[in-house]
């Protein structure tokens, strides 16, 4: 997720004499295992050659899914095995918790506060977003949004077959466009199974904030009820979506449904800026990025947030603690920076216009739910197997049910 | 005769270039190795602890590092019992079903291992789940050193050796024990605790290799929770020495490594810092001791290995350098007039041809002389003689003998008549023109002429015979050797009687030698003179005349002896023989062919 890394090759291991004075900060980094990249090679072999001598950052590359990875942080808490540096960390506010509440991540503001340009690089919306209700921040995200947007990717010259120059606006031209599409022998949307069910729902979610008491209820955190008309709506909505897509999608998850996207399958999908290295700077050519329709992006900060684990050596934490300064650093000298290809320009035009920003559903609602409930019950609702409101009645169940857990 | 030299003992033993090598290898090498021995004994006792520690530091490192597999198994194995779904699931509000304990106990009865003994998880409600029946009494296991092991840590894992208050055995056993932390949301720990057997250190003895050392594993409270003594001996704690390397070991228990010698041996130990655990080894002083003895012994055989091959290296050196020197030597030493077309032939690429080649010149060089000196003896003999013969005039003697022979005859004195014609005759015969040689004949001739002389001017003393056979009347020997020897018969045999004596000469053939016998029946001859007399024939030509002084009447016989060996060589034999009545003189005569000697 940092621009001015520009990662292009897999990571490989680089020969380095460490000097006796030089602090090693252990890290692990994702490796996607689709492109066999990571985001963050480059920001490692910045940081490496800025600090030369002082400090050096030594990754362990994780080929793994995002999911993947999350659950291998859930665990690594458990058995004490905490890299020092850790990615993602805010993208469950219940494992957040058990970070925070057990003492596990270091307090970061003695630093931005002592920092010439930190708290000066964070926008206050989302500094104040990433503060811990306790006080104190623990959550280090980009300064700014720039880089964190979701919204339509899709497949300009696919689009353009069935007549759309731009991307629909409403969502009734949404629905035509997919119709055109349909007609035309082409798969409208990647979707898929498992797991949160991101990208359906984030269409999805993008469908209902639209009206107010959508917007209402999206913001609304850790609801204690889904059983209202804007989630209705929200799987009526689903059960339509899934009218445009493979046959087999839910037999897939994210990481293959994506593949099958870049690979041309499907004229479009939601997503955010960060699958844009995914899809390769190569053919950046042939795609753009658009709102939802209704001019919605959606942004959550504690998405892009790293934090600092305990029990590693003063020297260790303060080198980590440079490195989320430094990654700040690099996304702030590059936010505004186009390579003039057509994804990159609509993305930039998407963020300068007059959009909405709607929070992301997955930290806004239980965990379980999300990676329990729906892999185990939508399957059945998307077949017509269980009908909306004995769905959303069970989904309340549940989350009585991890409540009483708690 | 050779004469023998005698030698010293050291002379003696140390006669030859192989023994005198041999002495100098040995001795350097004795010095060299007594010196490094020395050196090296001294040195090495200077070294010898810091030497022995730094490898029973590797030991313990060794130990240690085992212990650090076992601390990452425990890790990996209390990682299954902590992401367990049904332990995780323990750790929340939710009821654990009959169904949930079943598929607890069977998924962790898959974590078996061959030194875990029991299993415990207590969660957050102080429920119990084990595969062992427990009951808890949670006030006293909070006060265990089990509980408190858990201490603070997040989720370490923690391996303690302690007593069994849990499972109801009371013995001392290892434990590992790790909080369990919820995966998903935040709750209250639980506890997991597992009790590990023996099989627990295989790692640990697998990694010693020395059994002479004595290994010991304390934990925290310095309680010995591992032993291994050599010899297969059991850990008394109540014995000295082990009371006392407990102690050392103990009061220096702030250093995570160390060392120690005292006079009972060497203690090393090393603090595990992941573990808590001290690992110590102790070598007695026996062993410490044995490493040196070891290593000396090693130098004493590398020293003997050194010497046996030098030794065999002198030794084959030695016969190829002393072989062709015996030979060189052997052919000097049988060097004499037979063996002088004798030539060293040698080829071994070193000096010692030259000295063969050298000793060839020689020997030439030595025949050319000795000819040389046989050429100008002869030479000067003949000079001698020519000059003898011109002072005779023997013309104008023959003439005066001639004359007095006349007148003799006119006075008719028959005596001197034949005394004269005796003496003309010997005198003839004697200078016989220079010839050094005459027929056997003309000796005999000769020899008789003496006799009757002698016959006339004592009376009747003695009668003499002659006898030659025909066959070596005409062989030709030297002139002159008859008459000294029948001489001595009338001096010396007859000096005892007036009339009777007898003196009988015959020359006769045996096999190749011409043999002159001389015997008279005077008195025999003395033992004292025959031994002298006899030993004329082989004594070197030098000592001839110490042999027989001219004052005791030998000159003569010497002279015949002496120039018998000159013109025959060695095999000419001269000799006497005591008769029981009388002395006999024999004289063999080496002849080439049958013609004599061949001689002019």
């Amino acid at each position: 997720m940092i621009f001015c890394c520009g990662c292009s090759h897999s990571p490989e291991p680089e020969l380095v004499l460490q000097t006796e004075t030089e602090v090693v900060i252990p890290v692990t980094f994702r490796v996607d295992p689709l492109t066999n990249q990571s985001d963050n090679e480059q920001l490692v072999k910045d940081f490496n050659g800025e600090f030369a001598g002082e400090y050096r950052m030594e990754p362990n590359w994780l080929i793994e899914s995002t999911s993947g990875y999350r659950n291998k942080l859930k665990q690594w808490n458990v058995l004490d095995q905490l890299p020092v540096l850790i990615t993602d960390a805010g993208f469950d506010y219940d494992f957040y918790r058990v970070l925070t509440q057990n003492d596990r991540l270091v307090d970061l503001t003695p630093w931005m506060e002592a920092s010439d340009f930190w708290l000066d690089a964070m926008n206050p919306d989302i500094l104040a977003g990433c503060a811990d209700p306790d006080g104190g921040v623990f959550l280090s995200p980009l300064g700014n949004n720039i880089h964190t947007y979701a919204g339509i990717i899709y497949r300009e010259d696919l689009l353009a077959s069935v007549g759309y120059r731009e991307f629909p606006q409403t969502w009734e031209e949404f629905w035509e466009c997919l119709d055109a599409l349909k007609q035309e022998g082409i798969t409208p949307l990647a979707l898929h199974g498992s797991g949160s069910y991101w990208v359906p729902m984030l269409l999805a979610t993008a469908y209902i904030y639209g009206d107010a008491e959508g917007k209402d209820f999206l913001d609304e955190r850790l609801p204690d009820s889904y059983q209202n008309d804007e989630m209705r709506e929200l799987m009526e909505f689903l059960r339509r979506l899934y009218g445009y897509t493979f046959p087999d999608a839910l037999e897939f998850d994210y990481d293959q449904t994506a593949a099958r996207f870049i690979d041309g399958q499907a004229a479009l999908i939601a997503n955010g800026r960060w699958m844009f290295e995914t899809i390769g700077e190569k053919n950046y050519e042939k795609y753009r990025f658009a709102p939802f329709p209704g001019g919605i992006l959606m942004n959550s900060p504690q998405m892009s947030a790293w934090a600092v684990t305990k029990g590693y050596s003063d020297e260790v934490t303060e080198g980590a603690v440079k490195v989320l300064e430094f990654r700040i650093r690099c996304a702030q000298d590059t936010k505004d920076v186009s390579d003039g290809s057509t994804l990159m320009d609509s993305y930039i035009a998407a963020t300068e216009m007059d959009y909405r920003v709607m929070p992301n559903f997955q930290l806004q609602w239980e965990q379980e739910i999300q990676n329990e409930f729906f892999t185990e019950y939508m399957p059945g609702f998307l077949a017509g197997e269980i009908q909306t409101d004995e769905f959303l009645k069970m989904m309340d169940e549940r989350v009585e049910e991890i409540r009483s857990k708690k | 005769m050779k004469k023998e030299q005698r030698r010293s003992w050291p002379g003696h033993f140390l006669y030859s270039t192989r023994r005198k090598l041999i002495l100098i290898v040995t001795l350097m090498l004795s010095l060299l190795f007594c010196g490094t021995f020395l050196g090296v004994d001294q040195i090495m006792k200077q070294d010898r602890y810091e030497t022995l520690t730094k490898q029973y530091y590797y030991v313990n490192r060794q130990m240690i590092s085992a212990f650090e597999k076992i601390s990452e198994e425990l890790d990996q194995l209390t990682e299954k019992y902590i992401l367990n779904e049904y332990v995780q699931k323990t750790l929340t509000n939710q009821e654990i079903t009959a169904s949930d304990l079943e598929m607890m106990k069977k998924s962790l009865a898959f974590y078996n291992r061959s030194y875990l003994d029991y299993y415990l998880v207590i969660d957050n409600k102080e429920n119990l789940y084990s595969q062992k029946k427990v009951t808890l009494d949670f006030e006293k296991f909070r006060k265990s050193q089990i509980y408190r092991g858990f201490g603070d840590h997040y989720s370490k894992t923690v391996l303690m050796w302690a007593r069994d208050v849990i499972f109801g055995t009371n013995e001392m056993s290892f434990f590992v024990v790790r909080h369990i932390r919820g995966l998903n949301v935040n709750h209250e720990p639980g506890m997991l605790i597992l009790k590990l057997n023996e099989n627990l250190l295989d790692p640990v003895k697998d990694s010693i290799t020395d059994d002479q050392l004595s290994y010991f594993i304390l934990n925290e409270n310095q309680e010995v929770c591992f032993s291994r003594m050599p010899g297969g001996a059991r850990w008394n704690p109540e014995e000295a020495v082990n009371r006392e390397i407990l102690q050392n070991v103990i009061s220096r228990q702030g250093m995570e490594t160390g060392n120690l010698d005292w006079s009972d041996g060497i203690v090393s130990w090393d603090y595990d810092e992941n573990s808590c655990f001290t690992v110590v080894t102790y070598a007695s002083k026996e062993v410490t001791d044995a490493v040196i003895s070891k290593i000396q012994g090693m130098m004493l055989a590398v020293f003997f290995i050194t010497y046996g091959v030098a030794v065999l290296g002198i030794i084959l050196f030695s016969s190829w350098f002393t072989k062709p020197i015996q030979y060189i030597s052997e052919t000097m030493r049988s060097f004499d007039e037979q063996s002088m077309g004798n030539r060293i032939d040698l080829n071994t690429n070193t000096e010692l041809d030259e000295i063969g080649q050298a000793y060839n010149k020689m020997v030439v060089r030595v025949k050319e002389l000795m000819e040389d000196v046989k050429q100008k003896e002869g030479e000067l003999r003949e000079s001698e003689l020519a000059s003898l013969m011109y002072q005779i005039r023997p013309h104008f003697l023959y003439n005066t003998l001639d004359t007095i022979y006349m007148l003799a005859r006119i006075q008719k004195e028959e005596t001197i008549m034949r005394m004269i014609q005796s003496l003309s005759r010997f005198l003839r015969i004697n200078l016989s023109n220079g010839n050094e040689q005459i027929e056997t004949a003309k000796e005999l001739e000769h020899v008789s002429s003496y006799l009757e002389i002698q016959k006339i001017r004592n009376a009747d003393l003695f009668e003499y015979e002659t006898h030659m056979e025909e066959s070596v009347a005409s062989w030709r020997v030297i002139k002159m050797i008859l008459q000294p020897v029948a001489e001595n018969c009338i001096k010396y045999g007859f000096c005892d009687i007036e009339e009777g004596g007898k003196i009988l000469i015959s020359a006769g053939r045996e096999g190749d030698f011409l043999v002159f016998t001389v015997e008279n029946n005077g008195t025999p001859i003395g033992a004292e003179q025959l031994e002298k007399l006899n030993r004329l024939e082989s004594a070197p030509l030098g000592e001839m005349d110490e042999i027989l002084q001219y004052r005791q009447g030998g000159y003569g016989i010497r002279n015949v002896v002496k120039r018998l060996r000159l013109r025959y060589g060695d095999e000419v034999r001269f000799y006497y023989r005591a008769l029981e009545g009388g002395t006999v003189c024999v004289i063999k005569i080496p002849v080439k062919g049958e013609g004599g000697n061949g001689d002019e």
